[in-house]
């Protein structure tokens, strides 16, 4: 059995992680960004788990080997990102080059009036798109599982509670209506569609080679609400560099359970897809630090 | 066989249809048992889209704000209990 990543434990500690926050907000990023290389090697070295997953992972990418170097790099980009994050829930966007991709496809649905989804993986920042959203006033919500983490989410709610406002909560019972009614309102409902609960449906798709598990929820509310859909994702380039990709994923298409199956395989493949090719791009910006392939337990 | 009353067992074949679950009819349905989970083995996203059906056969919102919902959706007695006293 591989393990499943809600059974992961939270390796960072309050301490450390209030540590960090300070000295990013208190001194400058690049004095900050020097911690995460003792950062790096202490998860190298502590989590054979992270090494094992990291290197099963960057292998699959041609070019990589998943060796020590690129492992460390993987770890590396993940943990600034984190870093990131203080600065992306404090609006400091002026820190960074920003380039974003394909905003017409958000802009041309908030013109039509009607609410879509958006849908993510971990696969880069999804602070940066979802703070930068928050910031410019965009009608958006996130539907997720608040308690995961519950000790880093509550960290950064502080640093912006209008982010932890726009959050609907998978784990109340009326998660659902309240995402159907925000859609009816008009906002865009952002969710990450590469990991799955336990008692989630999920089919199976094809990515890097091998088949994976991937949830049919998000792409199942979308017809269910008639919602189109629309792929993003903000990936980490080094430096100070961000690009922000935004792409329509499929148009909103309403359909009966007897005819959504074939629907539901198909355009979920075709996210599974996306990920895949920006995933060739930006390969040390995949954050599922876990046995993510089924054959993957060895 | 369970006694159904004529609005349950119109919601029972509303659940049926709207869901499209194979093999099972209305008379399947126990009234005071559980919809959700355990019971016939339903998710939030069924409860969605039982919602959405039951606000288009019937005219009235169920609303995410109701702090009821957890006990209307519990079981077919008590949504259909909470249907009949909100249609339109």
């Amino acid at each position: 059995m591989s393990k499943h990543w809600s059974d992961k434990k939270e390796r960072s500690n309050p301490a450390t992680l209030k540590l960090i926050c300070w000295i990013a907000l208190h001194t400058s990023r690049y004095f900050a960004r020097f911690w995460l290389y003792p950062i790096t090697v202490y998860f190298y070295l502590t989590s054979s788990q992270v090494r094992r997953a990291s290197g099963n992972y960057l292998r699959r990418i041609s070019g990589l080997t998943g060796n020590p170097w690129q492992i460390a790099k993987h770890i590396f980009y993940f943990s600034a990102t984190i870093l990131d994050r203080v600065y992306f829930l404090t609006d400091q966007f002026h820190r960074f080059d920003i380039t974003v991709h394909g905003l017409e496809n958000i802009k041309e649905q908030q013109a039509s009036g009607k609410g879509c989804l958006l849908l993510g993986a971990h696969l880069g920042s999804f602070d940066l798109l979802r703070s930068l959203a928050i910031q410019n006033k965009m009608p958006f919500k996130i539907l997720m599982y608040q308690d995961h983490n519950a000790m880093i989410s509550k960290i950064f709610n502080s640093l912006n509670p209008d982010v932890a406002k726009s959050v609907i909560n998978l784990a109340n019972d009326n998660a659902m209506l309240e995402m159907n009614e925000s859609l009816n309102a008009g906002e865009m409902i952002g969710m990450l569609g590469d990991r799955y609960v336990k008692n989630d449906k999920r089919i199976i798709c094809q990515l890097l080679g091998d088949k994976i598990e991937i949830p049919s929820g998000p792409i199942t509310l979308a017809t269910i609400t008639n919602s189109a859909v629309i792929f993003f994702c903000a990936v980490y380039c080094g430096k100070n560099k961000y690009e922000i990709y935004i792409e329509k994923l499929a148009d909103a298409t309403q359909l009966s359970r007897s005819e959504r199956t074939d629907y539901v395989n198909q355009t979920t493949q075709k996210y599974v897809d996306r990920v895949e090719y920006y995933l060739k791009k930006h390969p040390y910006n995949w954050f599922n630090f876990y046995d993510y392939w089924q054959d993957e337990s060895h | 066989m369970s006694e159904l009353s004529p609005i349950e067992l119109e919601v029972a074949n509303l659940i049926i249809d709207s869901l499209a679950l194979e093999d099972i009819t209305a008379a399947d349905i126990v009234p005071g048992d559980a919809l959700f989970n355990d019971g016939l083995g339903l998710d939030s996203i069924d409860a969605l889209e039982l919602a959405m059906a039951i606000s288009q056969k019937y005219g009235f919102q169920l609303k995410s704000d109701d702090a009821n919902n957890a006990q209307i959706f519990s079981s077919l007695r008590n949504l259909a209990k909470h249907i009949e006293s909100n249609k339109t």
